[in-house]
Order: C-alpha cells, then structure tokens, then sequence
C-alpha cells in the first residue's frame, strides 16, 4: 500500500493552480458575490483577460460582434456563461493533461470535468438549490485528485486492469486498496492545500459517496449526478470504464425525472464539444 | 498495411462512406449508442453514434441534431447508405455500447433503454442484427474497417474485440 507520505509528496510536486485561478475561484465561490467582484480580480491578470477575449471570439460562442473587454464579454454573455467561462479558462490547463494512470489521454479529463460542471450547474437551476454557484466549480476541479495519484496508479496500472476486469468492485474501492486512499479524498486534501471553501472541498471528497457530505449534501449530490452523467456519456471513462455506483438518495433528494436527466444530456455534449476549443488555445 | 483513412464519428452524429480505405470510429461510447452498418458488395460502410432513445424528449434538438436519438437516427443512417447504392438485404447490422452504471435505483439506465430502442426499430423494419457487444460496465471505441468489413472494439486494457 502506498504510503500517506508518498502522497502528499506528489501533492506537492503537482504544479499548483496560477494564483489567479485560486482568487477566482474562491471569489466565485463567495456568498453574495457579483460579477463585478470577479471582474475585478480577474483583471488583474492580462494573460487570463487576453484568453478570455480570445474565447469570446472564436467558434465557442459564435458571437458577431467583436469582444474586446470583459465588459463588453459580460453584456454579449451574462453573469452565468462569463464567470463559467472564467473558471474554464482558470483551470483548463491544469485538467487538459494527460492522465496515463486513469488511461485518460490528453483532454479526456477535461472534457469529462467540463461534463460534470455543466450537468452540475444545469440540475442545479431546474431543481432550483440554494448553493448554485459553488456547484460549477465543483464539478470542474471534482477529479483533480486523479492527477495527484496519477504516478502511483501508472506503476499499478497492470493490477489495476486486472481487479476492474475480473470484479464488479466498485473503482473508488479498487483504489483505496491498492492506494489505501481514493481519489477523491487525495482531492480534497488538495483542495485544503489550495485554502477552497469547505463546501468545495467536501464535494470533491465526497463526490462518489454522496451520503456522507458533512458541509452541504445538496452540492455533493449534484456533483455526484453530474459526474455519473458525464461519465455515462462516455467523456473520461478510461480504465475504470463504468465502474462506479450511482447512489439513489441523490435522485431521490431531488426528485429528479429520466426526462430531465435526458435533456441535461443533451445540452451536456453540446457544452463539451465547446470546450473542445480550450484545447486550441 | 491498409492505408487508414479514418473517419471519426462524434457523439451524436453519424458518417457512411464508400472510401474502401476508410476506417470509421467512434470513441468512448458509455451508455450510448453505435450502430453500424456495411454492404460488403457495394462496399458502403457507416456508423451512427446516438445518445438518448426517442427524439420526442426535446423536438427541438431532434429537428437540429437528429443523429442524437436512435428513432431518428437509425432511419437516416440506413437512408444515406442507400444513397451510396448499398441494398438492405445485404447490409449486415452490428452495435456496440449501452453499459451501465451500478445503479440499483434504475434512475441511469439510458444504455439499456438505448439498447431496446435500436432492437424495436430493427424488429418493425424487419432487419436482423447480425452482431452486438452492448451492456457491460466498460467504454467502448468501436471500428469498421471498409477494406474488410471488419467490426471490433477496444476498451481500456483489453485487445481488440471482434463482433
């Protein structure tokens, strides 16, 4: 079994979030905060306003003015589509690699992550929860803990293969007996390190056993649906393919219908082959 | 070695061919769907990769993307490789895809019910399905090479799967 040591080592060596993103994205994940608030940091930083601008003006929204400030970003968008756009953009680089241990390639776990957001947030406003604008960034950074175990599950990856082929185990407990964690707890920790609100961090820890949400259950349970359909879709599927279990108290929480679950589909893979387009930049 | 041309299908969309060099591909299909179809004498090959079962959900997005709903999009697959001359009686139907989650509350069984509606439309149409590797909890990327007719899958640690 991998030692906790070990862990938090690569934890540490993995590149950390550009300051900037980690402003944003604890802004954004204020009560109360308005889109001003978070135009003002993010202006801050020319680099992420150029990328910004630069996105606004390709295919990705398919706009016919051109945008050349994020004021102008903030009245052909919205409040919603500009700071998601901003957190895309914050964290893009970073979700974009290659994740060999998770036999995820380039871009796999991104489009799987911006699925997840996106289903997030969509569920989050039919079914009308307090806490929405914390379930967008959750749903976007609920795997980093993938990249941080990335080099273990790479030296493993043969009995890895071996236990998801001959088991019905579910892949968080496949994990945890060859890592003695699973991803999501190593993700939470983190997001501690990262100092992200306690609600974020409890979702990314919990997102495959939504029961056990200590902070804000409604936000885990999201997410949780979210990444199930992400997955469903087939977006970051990799070497644990299906194996995960859907837990019903989250559908149950919120009494949501097939229907729904099909029309968030449906919008979900549109947005993804949107972000296609961040690959690009 | 067989000079690949590859054609990839994307999530919702669907690509017949007569290049008999081509290879078409469809990657990751999780709960979804892919239907392929060839005619080995006029040589005419496609793929359909759709994701909900009946288009009645969103009319819409039926109209606008109707590769994204088996009812509507195993008609045009079959329509547009009539187009290239391949003929019913010899087309031979393969699928792939529909695995599920562990779900016991059944609220996630898009992939079954995906299933079941590719098996209904070809029942009424009276068409046989001459292969399939469906359910499962595993994400396949499914291939039709055009110069043999061949169909396999790959999925994470596995080698190539016929059908």
């Amino acid at each position: 079994m991998t030692e906790l040591k070990e862990i938090l080592s690569k934890i540490r060596e993995i590149p950390p979030l550009p300051n900037i993103a980690l402003k944003v994205i604890r802004t954004t994940s204020k009560p109360d905060v308005s889109v001003r608030d978070i135009i003002d940091v993010v202006r801050l930083d020319q680099g992420l306003v150029g990328k910004i601008l630069k996105l606004c003006n390709s295919s990705y929204f398919g706009l016919r003015r051109t945008v050349d400030s994020l004021q102008s970003a903030l009245v052909l968008l919205g409040d919603t589509a500009l700071i998601n756009t901003v957190l895309n953009s914050c964290s893009s680089d970073f979700l974009q690699k290659n994740v060999t241990g998770y036999d995820l390639r380039r871009g796999e776990l991104w489009r799987h992550s911006v699925g997840c957001a996106f289903a997030s947030h969509s569920l989050s406003e039919k079914v009308h929860t307090t806490n929405k604008d914390v379930v967008y960034t959750a749903g976007l950074l609920h795997d980093i803990g993938k990249i941080a175990l990335n080099a273990f599950m790479t030296e493993k990856f043969g009995e890895i293969v071996k236990r998801v082929q001959e088991s019905d185990a579910e892949f968080i407990t496949i994990e945890k007996e060859l890592l003695g964690y699973h991803h999501g707890e190593i993700g939470a920790m983190i997001a501690q390190n990262w100092k992200f609100p306690d609600v974020i961090i409890d979702a990314v820890r919990y997102h495959h056993e939504p029961e056990k949400a200590e902070v804000d259950k409604e936000v885990t349970f999201i997410v949780h649906i979210g990444d199930i359909l992400s997955l469903m879709l087939g977006y970051g599927c990799g070497v644990a393919g299906l194996h995960y279990q859907f837990h019903r108290d989250a559908i149950k929480h919120f009494d949501v219908s097939d229907d729904m679950i099909e029309r968030i589909s449906a919008d979900v893979v549109e947005a993804v082959a949107k972000a296609d387009e961040f690959l690009k930049l | 070695m067989l000079n690949d041309n590859r054609i990839v299908v994307d999530v919702a969309d669907m690509r017949v061919t007569n290049d008999i060099n081509a290879v078409i591909v469809t990657y990751a299909l999780g709960s979804c769907i892919a239907v392929t179809i060839n005619d080995p004498v006029a040589k005419v090959g496609g793929m359909l990769h759709y994701m909900l079962p009946e288009s009645s959900i969103d009319k819409q997005k039926a109209e606008m993307r109707p590769f994204m709903f088996g009812d509507t999009g195993i008609p045009l697959l079959f329509k547009e490789a009539y187009k290239y001359g391949a003929i019913m009686d010899r087309i031979i139907v393969k699928l792939a895809g529909g695995a599920s989650i562990q779900d016991a509350s059944g609220a996630f069984n898009i992939g079954k019910r995906n299933y079941l509606m590719a098996r209904k439309m070809f029942w009424k149409n009276n068409v046989m399905i001459d292969g399939e590797s469906v359910g499962g909890m595993i994400s396949r990327t499914l291939y039709l090479e055009m110069a043999t007719g061949r169909i396999y899958f790959k999925s994470s640690g596995m080698g190539d799967v016929e059908i």
